[in-house]
């Protein structure tokens, strides 16, 4: 019969696999929303080049806005997930030094998450976080740069 | 039980906790609280344990034992503190936690410095 330690363990282990896996998850969501911005955004600005008006590039900070929000939504949950396996491994680490009163989640094991925030969102512009927030800035400046100069293909 | 230089360098961080959240002083912190732990199992137990959750078992293993009050005393105001670190002194997510390592210099680490000979 497998101790009540050994039991707790396993249990602990399956959970920290779950959110392991959420967070994969999560993490392969925000690099398709990332790639698909890439792709609608260079598309927009070839279409925009090619040509002679400007409308297209304006375009391009609407699609930009959209996509971080997205993949800021994305991220958020991923960051909770990550909170939620940190806490786990928390308790995996006193469960391994035979602590007497093991650290228990706060929200015991679960893969339920709190609605995101504006503030965890603002919290995404941080310097820091430049990775995140960087490649959006330049290609909405690119595209901004290109409609006021007014650069487009030499009509044939 | 542990070096002079070691003991200095921890007392003048409770002496000036807010100092010692961030930067060199920090880094110092953390090599003086390392240097700290292997020297007081060692002088405890006659072993070094190679890292801070080996530490914690030793010490854990040492609480079911008899010994005397001032001992006890200093073993579990050593794991309280090891137990803690993780999360405070030696925290590596991106959030500022310059009040979570005060609280811990202030707390744990003051109670080993009154526990020691």
């Amino acid at each position: 019969m497998p101790s009540i330690k050994s039991e707790t363990i396993t249990i602990t282990l399956a959970a920290w696999n779950q959110y392991q896996q959420l967070v994969r998850n999560s993490a392969d969501a925000v690099w398709k929303i990332r790639a698909a911005f890439y792709a609608v955004s260079s598309a927009l600005l070839a279409s925009g080049y090619a040509s002679q008006t400007n409308f297209i590039y304006l375009t391009v900070p609407l699609a930009a806005i959209l996509f971080l929000l997205l993949e800021g939504g994305h991220l958020r949950l991923q960051m909770q997930y990550i909170k939620k396996s940190l806490e786990i491994e928390r308790t995996i680490t006193d469960l391994l030094v035979d602590e007497k009163d093991p650290f228990l989640p706060m929200e015991g094991i679960s893969t339920a998450i709190s609605t995101p925030t504006l503030l965890e969102m603002f919290a995404l512009f941080s310097p820091k976080r430049y990775l995140f927030w960087l490649p959006y800035l330049m290609i909405i400046a690119t595209a901004m740069l290109l409609g006021i100069y007014d650069v487009h293909a030499a009509a044939a | 039980m542990i070096a002079v230089k070691i003991r200095q360098e921890i007392t003048a961080a409770i002496s000036n906790a807010t100092l010692y959240t961030k930067g060199k002083n920090l880094g110092q912190l953390r090599a003086a609280f390392d240097g700290m732990w292997m020297q007081i199992c060692h002088s405890l137990f006659e072993r070094r344990p190679t890292n801070r959750t080996m530490a914690r078992k030793l010490l854990n293993d040492a609480m079911d034992l008899e010994h005397p009050k001032a001992t006890r005393d200093l073993i579990q105001a050593l794991h309280d503190a090891l137990r803690s670190s993780e999360h405070t002194l030696f925290r590596k997510d991106y959030t500022d936690h310059s009040s979570s390592i005060e609280n811990f210099i202030l707390g744990e680490l003051r109670e080993i410095i009154r526990c020691l000979p």
